[in-house]
């Protein structure tokens, strides 16, 4: 069991770039628009009026 | 008067707004403050010697963070950035806090099964190790709640006073029984205690800037326009824009005023409008409106409204009335939040004291456990979002409230009367069947009929397809109709007796004073049948509300076989030749008998009933004074949305009441359980948290309710150059 005081430690340093890389994450808007790429694939142009309906 | 509208996304509870009306009510020039709790918006209507600048900085003062709303639909073209920004902000700001206290529940979840499985040798390891991850969640996650609790200390209790101090109390007596290696940890508590709170708050936040972003999608405009002056596209400002300029709306393009069609067709998006996801089809001379979208090829309009005179901003400000009005029930949890919180500390307290001179050993927890489970969150966090949640979706039904309170009212509707034309008809009338005689031919006689007819002013001359056949010497015969001479034949349309058919009424089925008739060379052709057809959907709208319990009667001033018609159609009772007296003595008689009345309008005419109605609604064609009387304004042709407000209003008021219930019933078995200690912190904590956050996600619910017959519907209606 003395490798927990090697293993607590790394745990602790692991949880911090998890956080960091969250933060960051959530700093440059990764979680902002989330449906927006599903949208993209059925938009290819605008639509052209054929006169037909 | 000046009206400023101030987002203030700190405003949570009843002390909040308490505070706020304490700090404004005193100002010199602030003459009204409106409180919307659900939308977290105030709108303080002030004179213009206050600036609103002055009125944040005064807010900001007692320590909340106010914004100007980028949305209050009264100077549409005004502001439009602003809100996005601080908004968004704060959304983030939450998520990095839930996400930190996510990660670290994770790590002190984990240490607390070892914990939990009782491995002394590394007891204190662990205990430190909790600490260490719990740490961050106490000092950067936790923060928002000492903030608002420190901030309502000063004033009445808020809701996070109690969070705060279950934090608090929870965390430091940990850390002393770590360090000092006796006594009870409470590190799991702690973090899952703030981790569940903050997902509540941020799905609530979230719910909210839904509602916003719709709002906001409303009142934006684009700020520049091509307008067209002696036949030169030039780009100007939006504020420059009056009516009577001419404007060029690209394809693709949003219409920045309200307007007159130059050329046609046009194809015109009014989801933002209606509700309606289905393009229209507009041709020259209809009216266009802004915030619309054209989805066809480049188009002049005419403008003839701009800014705060277009029907959006009509719409928008109609809204905003709708939202300030704060509801009943809401109000009801302020309430009970206001009386609970208090007696929640008294009830901590006497609970540690209790258990002091019975076993004091377990004084500490039952008291700690008391303080957790008992946060009202539930109780004033679900109603306000459940609002909120079912204004979005009315909203986008295209259905808007004037005021929440129809929330409660509308379900409990027994009886719905409705106007037949205009409301269960379509408001123009149209040839709705046609009986032709000997050799002719129906399509000919169509286009024969709309050629001469496009000669008339006539009120029914509208009904008739215009056609470029070539005739000549029309004239207009005034009470009979119009002769022409057509490949030199004689042709007449007009009453029957003008057309010769009085002889042979008996061929025609019914002659009825609105028919019209059309003769070639003196021979009787054809019948035209000149009805208000029915809406589209109307018949699947009304079998739905039947369906749903109501009493559908028509009241119409039309003649007995016009309704008999309808009314046979649609399978409801009904009330022919109506005066508007006597439909509003008709809904008089009706109430009563613990009975509930809708009317539904449209005219000038129908004016009374609606006032005498419990709830009215106008149709979207109504003029304006019916739609600024009516309790519920269709924004949307389809009579479906009709059925959308009773399902909607019914899930809500389920949803309020299940929210409602649960909270109550929670807090009324979970109290006694951990003053008596049956519950240890950790459960308290599990159990409040959890609670808040399933009437959340159970007020989200609402958002999903689906469109009534959304399937088979064109895509794109036929052009008749009607928008029906």
């Amino acid at each position: 069991m003395e490798s927990l005081y090697f293993l607590i430690p790394v745990s602790i340093v692991i949880l911090a770039i998890a956080a960091k890389v969250f933060i960051w994450a959530v700093n440059h808007d990764q979680f902002q628009h989330l449906d927006q790429h599903g949208m993209d694939i059925l938009e290819d142009k605008p639509i052209q009026n054929t006169g037909e309906f | 008067m000046n009206m400023t509208t101030l987002n203030i996304d700190d405003m949570h509870c009843a002390s909040c707004t308490g505070k706020i009306q304490v700090a404004l009510d005193h100002l010199e020039g602030v003459l009204r403050l409106q409180f919307n709790p659900a939308r977290r918006q105030l709108v303080v209507s002030h004179t213009s010697s206050m600036a609103a600048h002055e009125l944040i900085a005064h807010i900001e003062r007692i320590g909340f963070h106010p914004y100007l709303s980028g949305s209050d639909g009264l100077s549409v073209t005004d502001c439009q950035d602003g809100a996005g920004g601080n908004s968004g902000n704060r959304a983030d700001d939450l998520l990095k806090r839930l996400g930190v206290a996510g990660l670290a529940m994770m790590q002190v979840m984990m240490v607390a099964v070892a914990l939990y499985s009782g491995v002394d040798e590394y007891r204190r390891v662990l205990e430190f190790t909790s600490l260490i991850f719990c740490i961050p969640v106490v000092s950067y996650s936790a923060m928002p709640f000492f903030v608002a609790a420190l901030r309502s200390a000063t004033g009445g209790l808020g809701m996070d006073v109690p969070i705060a101090l279950a934090i608090i109390i929870a965390f430091t007596s940990s850390v002393v029984a770590t360090l000092s290696g006796s006594g009870d940890v409470y590190y799991d508590s702690v973090v899952m205690f703030t981790f569940l709170l903050l997902a509540a708050r941020y799905i609530d936040l979230k719910l909210k800037y839904r509602v916003d972003a719709q709002d906001a999608l409303m009142s934006s405009l684009p700020r520049q326009v091509i307008r067209i002056i002696a036949g030169e596209r030039d780009t100007c400002d939006l504020k420059e824009l009056r009516a009577g300029d001419t404007i060029w709306v690209g394809e693709g393009a949003q219409i920045p005023a309200d307007g007159i069609l130059l050329s046609g067709p046009a194809y015109i998006d009014e989801a933002l409008l209606t509700g309606e996801d289905i393009q229209t089809v507009r041709s020259g001379d209809d009216t266009v409106y802004a915030g619309t979208y054209n989805r066809g090829a480049g188009v002049s309009i005419r403008v003839i409204a701009v800014s705060d005179k277009t029907r959006m901003a009509a719409i928008n400000r109609m809204a905003g009335e709708a939202q300030i009005s704060k509801n009943a029930v809401a109000q009801l949890a302020d309430r009970i939040a206001g009386i609970f919180i208090p007696s929640v500390l008294l009830l901590s307290i006497v609970t540690y004291l209790g258990w002091k001179i019975y076993d004091p050993t377990q004084a500490f927890s039952a008291s700690l456990a008391v303080l957790v489970i008992s946060c009202p969150c539930a109780l004033s966090l679900a109603i306000p979002a459940a609002l909120s949640a079912a204004m979005l979706r009315l909203r986008q039904a295209g259905v808007l409230l004037k005021d929440g309170k129809f929330l409660e009212l509308i379900p409990a509707v027994t009886d719905l009367f409705m106007d037949k034309t205009g409301t269960l008809t379509q408001p123009k009338p149209g040839v709705s069947g046609i009986k032709v005689f000997g050799e002719f031919d129906a399509q000919w006689c169509l286009s024969v009929a709309g050629a001469l007819q496009s000669y008339s002013s006539h009120p029914l001359a509208g009904c008739f397809a215009s056609s470029r056949l070539q005739l000549d010497a029309v004239k207009s015969v005034p009470g009979s109709g119009l002769e022409a001479i057509f490949a030199g034949k004689p042709i007449r349309i007009g009453s029957a007796g003008f057309c010769g058919f009085g002889a042979r009424a008996e061929t025609s089925t019914e002659i009825a004073e609105k028919n019209v008739y059309l003769a070639v060379g003196g021979e009787p052709a054809a019948c035209f049948f000149i009805d208000n057809p029915l809406r589209k959907n109307a018949q699947e709208a009304v079998k739905l509300l039947t369906a749903y319990g109501l009493d559908v009667h028509i009241v119409s001033g039309d003649k007995q076989d016009n309704c008999e018609t309808v009314a046979r159609a649609l399978d409801v009772k009904f009330d022919a030749e109506q005066s508007p007296e006597d439909k509003w003595k008709l809904i008089e008689h009706s109430k009563g008998d613990h009975r509930i009345i809708m009317f539904v309008g449209d005219g000038i005419n129908d004016l009374p009933s609606l006032a005498g109605a419990d709830v009215s609604v106008a149709m979207l064609e109504a003029s304006d004074l019916v739609k600024s009387r009516a309790d519920v304004v269709l924004l949307t042709t389809r009579l479906g949305a009709l059925a959308d407000l009773f399902n909607i209003a019914r899930r809500t008021r389920s949803i309020t009441r299940q929210n409602l219930l649960w909270a109550l019933l929670y807090n009324l078995l979970a109290i006694p359980a951990a003053a008596f200690a049956f519950a240890p912190p950790w459960l308290a904590a599990l159990g409040m948290a959890l609670s808040s956050t399933l009437v959340m996600l159970n007020a989200t619910r609402l958002i999903r309710i689906p469109h009534s017959f959304l399937n088979g519907r064109l895509k794109i209606r036929p052009a008749t150059g009607e928008s029906y």
